[in-house]
């Protein structure tokens, strides 16, 4: 797939002002601060052309890995790491940053995501404290304390919008009186639950207990976007871009949203984002060329059929190829130490180890950026797979988060530093 | 764990169940006796009835008495038993739960007289249980919902607002497709447009003229010729049908038997525009062996005329007409188009010397001058434009000047009619492109068919149309709401109206649903080769709106917020300006509250919000701001959003909150509410006549739609698409789909209306199809897109819900079916028997579509593996069964598959798409119950699963009271489950008696 960078991006040029941050006594000595992405790639990667052969420093790459072979020094691939517990096929999206078994039962609650447990660390410090994307479909990577998922923005141009495009003093009140209108409305409800609390029964007041916390959360974030209210919004090069309707246009839909992803990590609009390539409800999937291969969907079932792998081969080909993009746009940007690469921990992978069979063991993971030391690949016993989580607490621990558990895990991930 | 227990299971089960072996995943060993964890109670409840049945522990592994056994189940039993039955009595069975995304909407909708109001896209999903999102445990609440909740409130209550002060008056607008810039060309390529579309009057059939002519609306429309083709035509004696010579009109010619006895006679009837002279012609092919003196006849203005005509002459005009003169029609000076002008041809073959042939005749009017007419004005009322398929984005034609000034009601006509369009055939040589058609594609004979967009006759049978209305451009699912149907005749147009409800800015977007929806990569030739006879097509003359009619004003969502308080206009939205702002301010509110609240609104929490109102207005807020805000604070409030209630008992109006939950999705209506007020509600007649009333009122239809989504899980139905080589008859089949859905639904609802028993989820002799459906079905003559019941032959495998299309669909992918995906729904959803999952350490099997094997073959292992076979021996019977139907649900013989079989099948599919497959093994559906009876198909298995209808019945009582009381069915709800039962049997476990025997028992009026 030969790259076709639309004219609205122009790297080269970017020039972008931020506000002064001076409420946060930032000096521009002090270090950039570190960021985390997460991106989940929903029909992940036929295995064989993924995995490679060897391990360790020298692993020989496998096809899908040489399209970001100038990048050997900046990822690390894992093989043989799963969520134990975590099966249902395609339902295991939503327990991609959760770890939460068996999602396709039907008593299942799920649990709060990686992404929200740093969002709750540092997003204070930015505009937005966490964002959560997704292309072509409803679902999120992201979900609360309660389990609740976090709805997904889902136009590139909306996300625009919302970090870039600055109302005028008019619209900066009528926004504030909203905000404050929303603040004194809970403030009503929030007389009501606690009376409520007191009525009824014990098993009913834990629900009305948790409509409180949210209550209570809510305020919180209102008070805080007030704040961010009054402050100019980062100024960008970047025009809105136009973002598809027609959900066959995939391909560009990734790269608009990975070029938002990269703007926002770089204006500091927010340091943590999840964005969740939704491929099961892509109808089919268009070339630059002009070519429409699919349904990606039936595609992924190609029941080794030669005709079928080849098309799917062409697509997840593209899909690398896009992701090795992302990390040139990440590493072209420059910190005050190192580039943007360097200071955002990348996550980037599959819920499901190969979707033709719709297993949940051995999933495709990389991890890039972040600081740290990358190069390898880390196979872990296909048979007996590490928890996955593990690599989520090391996250953490890079993040500045401290702890050394999450969820399933039971440890930070051996030989990742 | 109770000592007793401990020894039992220590005596029979821990050999194999313990933490060294966990034999099937069990491992009693480490079992917590923890009766509060739901998932370890079934756990419980599960080794319960294992040992019940018998089934446990293996006869070969143990030696546990009859006396015994039952003495332990009775202990255990006993416990789990009295365990619940404390929990319910300090709980209650149902959790408090918050009202779900449809719930909330809906009651936006009713609240608001806003039908087609969307939130519930603004929510995010809700947590299921079985299912079903009306279970409290799932249903959480996080910062996200109350947010949600916030801006949806909001955005619903000022779409109340957004209307002009002054009611607007019906108007009438017609809408000629000669106008439409939509119905000229469409988007995309012109090869495309030149395949979608024809239009009438003009000879556009090549780029040229299609681009530069087509697109200008100034353009003089060729005036108009009326043909009138020998089917259309009456007929006497047993004229011959022949296709031998090329230069006719139409599908074939007739030729008589050249006796010349005038036995065979044909006269042509048409109804021309307007009185005037006109040319006739005719034409009759030509040739030495035609008649030399084939006589016609020719009824005009001025009388008869009798004409001798030589049929051995090749037609002078294009080899195709021969004028046979002038000739005036209708009277002059009659000033009035009113009247029709008729005009006959007639033709016999008496002393006619030679064979006759009778094709076509044709009228070309001509000016004052006697010159053919080519620059008459077509009135735009007989001009038309012709689609010529199905719709599918981006290729929506349609009249697209009509968008709806305001929410309301309308009227809406349509003149259409079925056409057909000729194809031609063009030959080039060398590899240069061909001259007319540069944009078309070259296949391996250099000839490919083509439309000839100035040969169109009408239709041979009527062609079905659904009208859509859309807010969108490019309409989505999400978009479009359906208004109407109906089959556009062949011949002469007839005007359609039907009644609809649009939103401001809505489209009207049509689709003529029969005709296949070319899909890229296709090109417009390969769509050709499938009607080789001629191209159906639908022409729209115009479309014709009338409205708004709108009941009241200030409409009724205005009048549900702010009552009789008069309004001033405030741009595009009005203001209500009370004169006694805080007295008003107070009544609203009251009424509002107590609409929304369940229950009688305590004088604190009507305070609550009133002193807010106050406060909001002292500030200085505008009373419609003030009441917006507050309104929203009750849409957000606690009380509102969640169904609580003391143990026990429930009271009136929890009875009246459920109830109308459970049936209409909604909060209870005004007739509901004031049974509650009157403490009716516990009284049982009371109670069943609610129950009818709420399933006969329209919103009953929403139980049936979101009680079948969540239980059959049909809202999954667009998930996968068929794979377009295995499977290209499907390929852009909307009608098939949506035809599917629209069976269950019925179908579900006529088990409901008529009280029919259970057993017809497993199988009936009838269902409900249009013609699409009763064709996928292989049950012949259905006509036409409306449904209706149809009695299925005795052979088929169709009938109950268990076979039927749409859910043999959701429980496949577009390429393959799977055994055990369609087992254990089966098990699950119909049979209330969910299987355990698999052990982790099982690799799922493979599936393989290149041929050599099939999914039964790969799946062998299960069954020849002591510990898979224990599920799979209940899981595979349904699941083979099932094999004989395709992804779609269509009955098959054979698998279909792309590398190789028996039969090697290419063509043009549904969509134009070019396919190649093979015919693959043959179906192998057999199998044995784990009773161990044996069954040949699907036939032979759903009558030995009738043998059992308590199981059928079981099952959906307890899917319904989880959906109705909002709490999985417990092992301690077990009695009174089989009481509900007990009460149903004598109607055969009808299924209306079944909803009204949930809604008497305790389950359903106790929390």
């Amino acid at each position: 797939m030969k790259t076709n960078r639309r004219t609205f991006l122009q790297t080269a040029g970017v020039s972008v002002s931020l506000p002064l941050l001076e409420s946060f006594g930032a000096s521009s000595v002090e270090a950039a601060p570190k960021r985390m992405i997460a991106i989940n790639q929903d029909l992940g990667f036929i295995p064989k052309r993924f995995f490679p052969k060897t391990a360790g420093r020298d692993y020989a790459m496998s096809p899908y890995l040489e399209k970001i072979t100038e990048h050997r020094e900046q990822f690390t691939v894992f093989s043989g790491l799963s969520h134990p517990g975590v099966d249902g096929g395609h339902r295991a999206d939503k327990t991609f940053l959760t770890a939460a078994p068996h999602p396709g039962r039907a008593s299942f609650r799920n649990s709060i995501s990686l992404d929200q447990v740093i969002a709750n660390e540092v997003g204070n410090k930015t505009r937005f404290r966490s964002l959560s994307l997704g292309i072509n479909d409803v679902r999120s990577l992201s979900y609360t304390q309660a389990g609740v998922e976090i709805p997904t923005i889902k136009s590139a141009a909306d996300l625009y919008k919302k970090m870039f495009l600055q109302g005028d003093r008019d619209a900066m009140e009528a926004q504030l009186d909203r905000l404050r209108r929303k603040g004194s409305i809970l403030d009503v409800v929030l007389g009501q639950s606690s009376h409520l609390s007191k009525r009824v029964s014990d098993s009913d007041r834990q629900r009305i207990d948790q409509y409180q916390t949210a209550v209570r959360s809510l305020e919180q974030r209102l008070t805080d976007a007030e704040a961010w209210e009054a402050r100019p919004k980062p100024t960008v090069d970047e025009a809105l871009p136009e973002y598809p309707e027609d959900k066959k246009e995939f391909f560009a839909m990734v790269r608009m949203m990975n070029d938002m992803c990269r703007l926002a990590l770089q204006t500091d609009s927010t340091r943590v984002i999840t964005l969740f390539l939704g491929s099961v409800r892509t109808p089919g999937v268009t070339f630059d060329d002009g070519r429409t291969l699919g349904g990606y969907h039936n595609l992924s079932h190609h029941g080794k059929d030669e005709v079928k792998l080849s098309r799917l081969e062409e697509i997840e080909n593209a899909q690398m190829e896009l992701f090795g993009e992302f990390l040139r746009d990440l590493k072209s940007v420059n910190e005050v130490d190192g580039n943007l690469l360097d200071n955002t921990i990348v996550l980037y992978g599959c819920h499901m180890g190969d979707a033709n069979i719709h297993n949940n063991s051995n999933l495709p993971i990389i991890l890039a950026g972040g600081g740290f030391q990358h190069g390898q690949h880390l196979a872990f016993n296909s048979q007996n797979n590490t928890p996955l989580c593990n690599v989520f607490v090391s996250m953490l621990q890079n993040m500045g988060v401290e702890t050394d558990r999450f969820a399933s895990s039971t440890g930070s991930l051996t030989g990742l530093v | 764990m109770p000592e007793a227990l401990s020894t039992f299971f220590g005596n029979h089960c821990i050999d194999c169940h313990d933490d060294a072996e966990a034999s099937g995943g069990l491992n009693i060993q480490s079992l917590d006796w923890n009766l509060d964890d739901p998932h370890i109670t079934n756990i419980w409840v599960k080794i319960h009835d294992r040992i019940v049945a018998e089934e446990m522990p293996p006869e070969d592994a143990s030696s546990l008495g009859e006396v015994e056994r039952g003495v332990a189940i009775e202990d255990l039993a006993g416990r789990i038993q009295r365990f619940q039955e404390k929990n319910y009595a300090k709980h209650g069975r149902a959790v408090s739960r918050r009202v779900n995304r449809f719930e909330y909407e809906n009651i936006l909708r009713d609240l608001l007289h806003d039908p087609t109001l969307k939130v519930a896209d603004q929510l995010p999903l809700d947590g299921e249980v079985h299912g079903f999102a009306k279970v409290g445990t799932a249903l959480d609440v996080s910062h996200v919902q109350v947010n949600a909740y916030l801006d949806a409130a909001e955005s619903a209550l000022r779409r109340a607002i957004e209307f002009p002060v002054e009611k607007p008056q019906p108007q009438s607008n017609r809408y000629y497709a000669r106008e439409e810039p939509r119905m000229w060309a469409g988007t995309g390529n012109t090869g495309w447009a030149r395949f979608s579309l024809a239009l009438e009057g003009l000879e556009i059939n090549d780029t040229y003229s299609f681009e530069k002519k087509g697109f200008d609306p100034a353009y003089e429309v060729r005036a108009e010729v009326i043909t009138v083709d020998n089917t259309s035509a009456e007929l006497t004696g047993t004229w011959r049908e022949s296709t031998k010579r090329s230069n006719h009109v139409g599908t074939h010619y007739l030729a008589d038997n050249n006796e010349g006895t005038g036995t065979y006679t044909i006269s042509w009837k048409a109804e021309l525009p307007k009185p005037g002279t006109y040319e006739v012609r005719v034409s009759f092919i030509g040739g030495k062996d035609m008649a030399r003196k084939a006589p016609y006849l020719i009824r005009h203005a001025e009388g008869e005329t009798q004409l001798t005509i030589d049929q051995t002459v090749i037609p002078t005009i294009e080899n195709l007409w021969f004028p046979i003169g002038r000739f005036r029609f209708g009277s002059i000076g009659n000033g009035s188009n009113s009247e029709p002008v008729v005009a006959e041809i007639s033709l016999s073959n008496k002393d006619a010397n030679g064979w006759v042939v009778a094709d076509a005749v044709q009228f070309v009017p001509l000016d004052d001058s006697g010159e053919e007419n080519q620059k008459a004005q077509l009135s735009k009322e007989q001009a038309s434009t012709a689609i010529f398929r199905g719709a599918y984005t981006p290729f929506y034609y349609g009249f697209e000047k009509f968008k709806a000034p305001i929410r309301g009601d309308y009227k809406v006509r349509l003149k259409a009619r079925s056409v057909l369009r000729q194809t031609d055939y063009v030959e080039w040589e060398g590899e240069k492109k061909p001259r007319h058609y540069p944009a078309l594609v070259l296949d391996a004979t250099r000839r490919y068919p083509t439309p000839v967009n100035d040969q169109i006759f009408s239709g041979k049978r009527s062609e079905p149309v659904k009208v859509y209305s859309s807010t969108l451009y490019e309409p989505n699912n999400q978009s479009m709401l359906p208004i109407g149907m109906f089959e556009a005749p062949p011949d002469a147009p007839e005007v359609f109206e039907m009644e609809a409800f649009f939103e401001k800015g809505a489209m009207v977007k049509l689709d003529c649903m029969r005709l296949p929806s070319p899909m890229v990569p296709a090109m417009p030739h390969t769509i050709q080769k499938i009607e080789p006879e001629g191209y159906p097509g639908v022409a729209f003359h115009w479309l014709e709106v009338e409205g708004p009619f709108l009941k009241e004003w200030p409409p009724a969502s205005y009048k549900a917020l702010f009552g009789d308080v008069p309004t001033e206009q405030s741009g595009r939205h009005v203001i209500a300006v009370p004169t006694h702002p805080l007295k008003e301010a107070g009544e609203l509110l009251s009424g509002f509250m107590t609409r929304v609240y369940r229950r009688p609104v305590a004088d604190a929490e009507f305070d609550r919000f009133y002193l807010y109102a106050k406060q909001l207005l002292e500030e200085g807020e505008t009373f419609t701001e003030a009441m917006i805000a507050t309104y929203s604070a009750v849409l957000a409030s606690p009380e509102f959003l969640f169904h609580c209630g003391q143990p026990g008992e429930l009271d009136d109006f929890a009875i009246a909150e459920r109830l109308s939950f459970f049936l209409g999705e909604s909060i209870p209506d005004e007739s509901l509410r004031a049974l509650a007020q009157q403490g009716k509600l516990r009284d049982s007649e009371t109670l069943r006549s609610e129950v009818n009333r709420l399933l006969e009122k329209p919103e009953g239809r929403r139980f049936v739609k979101e009680f079948l989504d969540a239980w059959l899980k049909l809202d999954e139905i667009n998930d996968t698409d068929p794979d377009r080589e295995l499977y290209p008859e499907y390929a852009g089949d909307w009608w098939l789909v949506n035809s599917m859905i629209e069976e269950s639904r019925l179908y579900f609802a006529d088990l409901i209306a008529g009280d029919r028993p259970a057993r017809n989820i497993i199988d009936a002799d009838y269902t409900f199809a249009d013609e699409r459906l009763a064709l996928h079905y292989g049950v012949p003559g259905v006509v036409g897109p409306t449904f209706r019941r149809i009695s299925l032959p005795e052979n088929s495998p169709y009938g109950g819900i268990l076979t039927q299309a749409s859910v043999l669909k959701v429980t496949a992918n577009g390429t393959v079916t799977s055994p055990v995906l369609r087992g254990v729904y089966v098990m699950e959803r119909l049979l209330g028997d969910p299987p355990s999952p698999p052990p982790p350490s099982v690799p799922a099997v493979e599936p393989d579509i290149r041929g050599a094997t099939t999914i039964r073959e790969l799946l062998k292992k299960h069954r020849e593996d002591a510990s898979c076979a224990s599920c799979h021996q209940k899981i595979d019977p349904p699941g083979f069964a099932l094999e004989g139907f395709d992804v779609m649900g269509r009955w098959r013989e054979n698998y279909r598959s792309l590398g190789e079989g028996s039969e090697r099948i290419e063509g043009v599919g549904r969509s134009g798409n070019e396919y190649v497959h093979f015919v693959g093994n043959a179906v192998d559906a057999s199998g044995v119950t784990p009773e161990g009876d044996p069954f040949e198909d699907v036939l032979q298995f759903k009558k030995l699963l009738l043998k059992n209808e308590e199981v059928i019945a079981r099952n959906i009582t307890e899917q319904l009271l989880v959906y109705a009381t909002g709490a999985p069915v417990g092992f301690a709800d077990r009695d009174e489950v089989s009481a509900i039962l007990e009460k149903s049997r004598a109607s055969e476990f009808g299924m209306r008696t079944i909803i009204h025997e949930i809604v008497q028992s305790p389950l359903f009026l106790r929390k």
